[in-house]
């Protein structure tokens, strides 16, 4: 019973964790360690004192912001040792952050070419092309970076990610407890994973996860901010925002949160907050549209209508085909300014630009009927002013006769 | 790092059979060695005078008229010899003179041969000292002696020839008395008694008057006394004391007497006549001064008084000092110390001492007391009582040591009685000692101790002080006064270090020292508590850290001792027990924690001289120490050396405690890393040992550690690896269990929640008594419940409760768990049961926050599954749950947590029955014509209608101080909600039938006035309602409600928030690389 019950185990394990390489001489495993470890153990590259003091300097440089210093002393990490990747890799990342993606691309693409079983640079490539949008090129750079390291954690991660994307979750789940295998403290296998159980439809065990790996790390934001979302599901708002707000501590450049707080905050009418998270998150992503988005209309509930047109316009100026910027506008238009064809004008970019939200339509359709009512009544009643400012003007020329005078045909 | 305590390594080996060196086996022992029998110094026997009967007398001196033989010179006497021969020749033999001159002629042979025999001994005595020892030159001298005496009697002979030519020729001469005399007196000279007795007689016969007679019967006396003849010779001089009294020979005569007395054993009457012949010759002094033959007499009586006192036996040797004060008052000490003398040499020792202690306080200051007390010595030998006798020479070396420096003290004397006090006390000593090797007895030991301790304490480097030193310490030894006997080795070995007792004496002190230290017994202490703490250590899960013990001073003794090893180790090449000795010293470093030292030698020991018995017993605590000191390096390296050097045959228990040490050592090298947080090499390090001790008993823990340290290092692919080979390989070990957990939690770590859960269940399964089991089915429930197996979840919740139910509160809680998966899977029927099964088994024990929402769920429970009754049920249900809570006191109340929001949820679900029933009641008139009627209808509605606003309210509000968010946001809502529609009815009321426009007009405006009233109500509760969102920072439906129906009501104060904006529902970004790296891979 055992031996069955365990065997399972190890095939499951197999199965789990993906199958292992086999090398050309035939050795299972694609083992490095000679026997001197477990199966699947691999002994990590030997680094030379002298890099390896070169490269601690290299951290404590960048520590005091210090960059290029802390390129300097990387550089000469790697003249001392040719194949030290995570050199190479770390300078990529810094010109990254510097914005200098072409140096940056440069240097991943040295840390995986001559960095020994260093998947990370090509990691690095390929996230930049999921920033850009290139997706297959990006997958491309992922392949790549598991031919020279099978076990590269981000690598599988990013696969996991796309999995979940396309709702394969077994094969995204697959992915994440091959990263974990290399590396059970890995937070961000708990952030995918979470979100995969999320996607499910299984917020417990999401919850499960989420709360696993903040034990990991309990300032682990995006765990955090998922854990938040998992309340919500639960209808647990005070916990969700409680979550949030640990994420936001721990990060407080975190986006997400910081979003889902001004949803939650405008919720229940702060607006004030509401206005103040969104303003949080433009700060860290300046052409973010739907916090701007956002914060307008927090703008808005504050009663400070310029600004939120403001708000929504320049929305519209980063993506004119932005539909909630036209509709918001549409409303503030409508019920805030009274500026009812204007209110229809942007009602009708509405229409143009959204041809699928039923619902939306629908109630975009009733605004401008509503508008051109209102307008119409307007129009009467502005007529009908007119009509009678007329008379009075009138009558004060020709006063009537009093009450039972006679007037002259009569 | 995780050490064992001391000997708990090789406890585990050893188990209760760590033998303890020295017991059993062979034990060392010193031959004690005896010294040499020593000679006692002689002290000089005195001789008594050999001649006991008396002084010889030198006739010469007493012979009357004879005046001291003056000493012609050679010359002179020849020309005189010359002149009287010729007158001879020349003088007829009838002129009278002849005789004379004859008589001249034979005094001067007479005088020459006096005078030749007194040169013989004169020249003798030059001779020799001229001789200097020189054996041919003494003969030469020899021989001149007896020709000159030989000459002096041929002078003598000639004397003789001449005197019996008068007395046949000339027998008329008047002096022929003097004549006959002479003769006598040369035949006397010439041995030749008979006819000198012969002749004396004749004399006093035929001159009895004649003025030699006193002489004569003086010499008479003197022959017969040298023949013996005491009486007679007593008679003899009896005549001439009595007649005599004026004669020359008077005292001599008296004297005499005193020894004819002497040798009849009248020694009193002796004493009295020595008195007497001292008294004679200081009055015949006083009288006519002084003349040598009376000092000779009165020397030699006064030295006699000494011999005829010695024998009296009533005389008091204690009082002769005074008798002898009165007698001879300036020589009174003298006499008194030949007494003392003389009463040893006769074999009075007694006696003898009782006048050296007189002697002693009276020449307490001078250093004549050191010969007294040296005869004292003496004479206590003789008498045979030993103590005494050591208590004397005791006394003696005090006497000698505080006099040494008096006055008196001559250095040479001082010398040699030291010497000679020296050797006694030695020789004493020795003997005793030996004694006491022969006899064991302790009084000889005592002497021998008191003899030795005397010895090197006065004399305590001088050139026999070595053996003296040496012996001294081996009786120490003999007597078990180890610290002193150990002292005295060092001493002897100081002196000298090469000497031939440094082995023995080596060899003492280091015996002594260890049972001082007693060694033996440390032994047998230190391997019982290492079999104690083995046992302990046995039994315990985890090795616990252990500190190395602080190195501690070493006593004075210890070092010692161990600089006696030391040194037999130098000098003693060849001992047999030399190991032994080494084998202690390293001991005391050991005890001591000076492990350097200790290692060296146990080192030495287990690697040189493996085939000696106490080579393992080194080697096991070379290996130990090794393994306190967690210096598991040298410990595997010196395991690999013994494996070299000890085979099985030499000792197979220990050949196998080594393998098994290689393999704790090398687990040990593994648990180094773990203790340095190495935790990957540790890792690595215990696979490698679970490889190559595959049979070893630590296998099983060496793959458990293993599957720790890959864990820590967050391989948990490896760690399951382990511990599943674990499991699979090792079945049997005790570890099997938590193996399994850990693999579960594994799995848990790597979210494999389907697999965990497999394992969980297994494990507890197979395990159910297993600490864990309860939180393995534990985690398999949460995780079959997560995963939505909610079948499987349950039987493991099942299962929990079966382990837990002895602990209430928690079964209550499992029981109640399982109550919501039966709320998962929508199964209302078991919910119900369930949770009234849970009333009736945990309504009293269990958490009362449970029991309201077991309440409040059976209540929802009935709802959901509808059906007759299903409502009043329902009601029920939220009912008890509400006075359940009202039955609590304030201060329950305010500790309820999930129960407060179970009660708004049923309270706020009480409110909700009323409002269906508002809402099923329709705010709708008949048409009556007759308007009393058709007022009184509607308002009746209306106030009905109001009535169940009013009642819903007062449940709705009571919801709001639950403080549940949600309920009390839904509460208000709810109000709200209630009023909009009271409000809308009245709004919408029809007006009679009968009414025209106008008057449906005015009815229809009050009617709205009306419901104004009901719409503000409204407009506050949804007001308070968004409020009370803000104030609880919780937004749900409910308060979008109350939003959406407020900018309905009142749009110009409350607008909708129609535009489109963010949700709360963003993730990260998605994609995932490497942050900035930081530290690099340990290797």
């Amino acid at each position: 019973m055992n031996r069955l019950f365990l065997a399972s185990f190890l095939g499951f394990l197999m199965i789990a964790c993906g199958p292992t390489q086999v090398k050309p001489d035939g050795d299972g495993d694609g083992d490095t360690n000679n026997g001197n470890a477990a199966p699947g153990d691999t002994v990590p590259p030997t680094v030379k004192k002298e890099a390896r003091e070169l490269f601690e300097l290299a951290a404590q440089a960048k520590k005091q912001n210090n960059q290029d210093k802390a390129i300097d002393h990387l550089k000469n990490a790697i003249e001392s040792q040719s194949d030290l990747g995570a050199a190479y890799y770390n300078i990529g990342k810094i010109y990254e952050k510097q914005g200098d993606l072409e140096q940056a691309k440069e240097w991943y693409n040295k840390s995986s070419e001559k960095g020994k079983e260093f998947g990370a640079g090509y990691i690095g490539i390929a996230k930049m092309y999921l920033d850009q949008g290139k997706r297959s090129e990006a997958e491309g750079m992922i392949q790549k970076a598991l031919k020279v390291e099978p076990l590269n954690e981000e690598a599988h991660l990013n696969l996991a990610e796309f999995a979940r994307q396309r709702k394969d979750y077994p094969g995204a789940v697959k992915h994440i407890r091959t990263a974990l295998k290399s590396n059970s403290q890995n937070v961000k296998a708990y952030e995918v994973l979470g979100r995969v159980y999320y996607d499910l439809g299984r917020p417990e065990l999401s919850k499960l996860v989420c709360e696993a790996g903040l034990q990991i790390d309990k300032d682990y934001a995006p765990l955090n901010n998922i854990l938040g979302l998992v309340y919500l599901k639960l209808d647990n708002v005070t916990k969700a925002i409680a979550a949030f707000e640990d994420a936001v501590k721990s990060n407080p450049k975190y986006v997400p949160s910081l979003s889902n707080l001004g949803a939650l905050t405008f919720g229940y009418r702060d607006y004030e907050s509401s206005y103040r998270y969104f303003g949080e998150v433009i700060k860290v992503e300046p052409k973010n549209i739907e916090a701007i988005l956002s914060k307008a209309v927090s703008a808005r509930a504050l009663d400070r209508v310029d600004e939120a047109e403001k708000g929504y316009k320049e929305v519209i100026n980063l993506e004119e085909s932005n539909v909630g910027a036209h509709y918001n506008l549409g409303i503030l238009y409508q019920e805030h300014k009274n500026q009812l064809e204007d209110a229809i004008k942007e009602y009708k970019l509405v229409l143009q630009y959204d041809q699928r939200n039923a619902e939306l339509r629908k109630d975009v359709s009733q605004r401008i009927q509503s508008s051109q009512i209102q307008i119409q009544n307007q129009k009467e009643l502005a007529e009908d002013l007119a009509r009678e400012k007329a008379r009075q003007e009138a009558e004060k020329k020709n006063p009537p006769p009093a009450e039972g005078e006679a007037q002259p045909n009569g | 790092m995780k050490r064992q305590t001391r000997l708990s390594l090789l406890s585990l080996i050893f188990p209760g059979l760590l033998l303890l060196p020295g017991l059993g086996l062979a034990q060392e022992t010193k031959e004690s060695r005896v010294p040499d029998a020593k000679a006692a110094p002689t002290i000089d026997a005195k001789r008594a005078d050999s001649d006991s009967k008396g002084p010889r007398l030198d006739g010469e001196g007493f012979l009357v008229n004879r005046e001291k033989v003056k000493e012609m010179a050679e010359q002179k006497w020849n020309e005189a010899f010359g002149l009287l021969k010729k007158l001879i020749q020349s003088t007829s033999d009838q002129d009278p003179a002849k005789p004379d001159l004859y008589y001249r002629l034979s005094e001067m042979y007479w005088e020459k041969a006096s005078n030749t025999d007194l040169r013989a001994g004169d020249e003798d005595e030059r001779c020799i000292e001229r001789a200097n020892k020189d054996k041919s030159a003494e003969e030469r001298c020899a021989a001149q002696k007896a020709a000159m005496l030989q000459k002096s009697q041929g002078y003598r002979d000639s004397a003789i020839k001449i005197y019996e030519h008068i007395v046949k020729n000339f027998p008329r001469y008047p002096r022929l008395d003097g004549v006959l005399f002479a003769l006598a007196f040369n035949f006397q000279r010439k041995n030749e008694m008979e006819k000198a007795k012969k002749i004396y007689f004749a004399l006093i016969q035929r001159y009895p008057e004649s003025i030699h007679v006193p002489d004569t019967l003086l010499n008479i006396g003197e022959i017969l006394f040298e023949d013996g003849q005491v009486k007679p010779a007593k008679k003899a001089y009896e005549k001439v004391v009595t007649s005599y009294k004026d004669s020359s020979v008077y005292g001599y005569a008296l004297y005499k007497l005193g020894w004819c007395y002497y040798n009849m054993n009248e020694h009193s009457m002796a004493l009295k006549q020595f008195v007497s012949v001292i008294n004679y010759s200081k009055a015949m002094n006083k009288k006519s001064g002084v003349k040598k033959s009376r000092l000779t007499l009165y020397r030699e009586a006064k030295r006699d008084l000494v011999k005829a006192y010695v024998h009296i036996e009533e005389a008091s040797p204690v009082k002769s000092i005074n008798f002898f004060r009165k007698v001879v008052p300036d020589d009174y000490l003298e006499l008194s110390e030949k007494l003392a003398d003389l009463y040893s040499i006769t074999g009075q020792f007694e006696r003898s001492n009782q006048l050296y202690y007189e002697l002693i306080k009276i020449n307490k200051d001078s250093y004549k007391v050191v010969g007294y007390q040296i005869q004292i010595v003496f004479n206590m030998r003789n008498i045979g009582k030993q103590t005494l006798s050591v208590q004397e020479v005791k006394r003696l070396v005090t006497l000698w040591k505080s006099t040494k420096n008096a006055k008196d003290a001559e250095p040479e004397r001082v010398k040699k009685d030291g010497e000679k006090i020296k050797e006694l006390v030695q020789s004493l000593a020795v003997q005793y000692h030996r004694q006491f090797v022969k006899t064991k007895s302790k009084e000889d030991a005592k002497m021998a101790y008191i003899l030795y301790q005397e010895y090197v304490e006065t004399f305590p480097n001088d050139e026999e002080a070595y053996q003296n030193s040496f012996y001294y310490a081996e009786l120490l030894y003999a007597l078990e006064k180890w610290e002193e006997a150990a002292k005295y080795y060092e001493k002897s070995l100081e002196l000298n270090p090469t000497g031939k007792f440094t082995k023995d004496a080596a060899h003492g002190t280091v015996l002594a020292y260890r049972k001082l230290l007693n060694v033996v017994d440390k032994r047998q202490e230190q391997g019982e508590k290492a079999k104690d703490k083995s046992k302990k250590d046995d039994d315990e899960e985890d090795d616990k850290v252990r500190e190395v013990p602080k190195p501690k001073e070493l006593t004075d003794q210890q070092k010692r001792f161990i600089a006696a090893c030391d040194l037999y180790s130098k000098y003693v090449k060849n001992s047999e027990y030399l190991v032994d000795i080494s084998y202690d010293g390293a001991l005391q470093y050991y005890e001591a924690n000076q492990f350097d030292e200790a290692i060296k030698r146990f080192k030495n020991i287990s690697e040189k001289f493996t085939d000696h018995r106490l080579s393992i017993y080194a080697a096991n605590l070379l290996l130990d120490t090794y393994n306190l000191l967690g210096d598991f390096d040298s410990l595997n390296k010196q395991v690999d050396i013994f494996l070299g050097l000890y085979k099985p045959e030499r000792d197979e228990e220990f050949y196998n405690m080594l393998l098994k040490l290689k393999q704790q050592s090398t687990f040990k090298e593994c648990q180094a890393f773990e203790g340095k947080k190495q935790y990957l090499e540790a890792a690595r390090c215990f696979y490698r040992y679970s490889k190559k001790f595959e049979k070893s008993e630590y296998v099983d823990k060496a793959l458990y550690n293993s599957a720790l340290n890959y864990k820590r290092e967050k391989r948990i692919e490896q760690s399951i690896q382990m511990l599943l080979t674990l499991v699979n390989e090792h079945s049997n070990s005790k570890l099997v269990p938590r193996a399994l957990f850990k693999i579960a939690s594994n799995l848990q770590d790597l979210a494999i929640y389907s697999k965990a859960s497999d394992a969980y269940e297994f494990y507890a399964a197979r395990f159910p008594k297993e600490k864990n089991a309860k939180v393995a089915l534990r985690n398999a429930a949460i995780f079959r419940e997560g995963l939505g197996e909610l079948d499987k979840s349950l039987e493991n919740y099942q299962g929990y409760l079966k382990l837990v139910q002895d602990d209430v509160t928690e079964s209550a809680k499992v029981f109640f768990s399982i109550g919501m998966i039966y709320k998962k899977q929508n199964n209302w029927k078991k919910v119900i049961d369930h949770y009234d099964d849970y009333r009736r088994k945990y309504g009293k024990t269990g958490p009362v926050d449970l029991l309201i929402e077991s309440h409040t769920i059976t209540g929802n429970a009935y709802m959901e599954r509808g059906g007759r009754g299903s409502e009043k049920s329902a009601h029920n249900s939220y009912d008890t749950a509400y006075k359940i809570f009202l039955g609590l006191s304030k201060d329950d109340q305010a500790k309820l947590t999930t129960g407060l929001n179970a009660v708004a949820e049923a309270r706020f679900k009480m409110g909700e029955f009323i409002f269906r029933e508002f809402k099923n009641t329709p705010l709708k008139g008949k048409a009556y014509r007759n308007l009393k009627k058709f007022i009184k209808e509607m308002t009746d509605k209306i106030k009905n209608k109001t009535k169940y606003i009013a009642d819903a309210r007062t449940i709705y509000m009571e919801v709001i101080q639950f403080r549940s968010p949600n309920w009390a946001i839904a509460a208000l809502a709810r109000i709200g909600q209630m009023f909009q529609q009271a409000a809308e009815d009245i709004y919408n009321y029809p007006a009679p039938a009968s009414f025209d426009e106008e008057q449906q007009e005015v009815f229809k405006g009050q009617m709205g006035d009306m419901a104004l009233v009901q719409e503000q109500k409204a407009v506050d509760a949804y007001i308070t309602c968004i409020k009370k969102a803000q104030e609880l920072r919780w937004v749900n439906s409910w308060s979008e409600l109350a939003e959406q129906q407020l900018a309905r009501l009142k749009p110009q104060e409350y607008r909708s928030n129609a535009e489109i904006r963010a949700k709360a529902n963003k993730f990260g970004d998605s994609s995932i690389d490497r942050d900035y790296i930081t530290t690099l891979p340990q290797e």
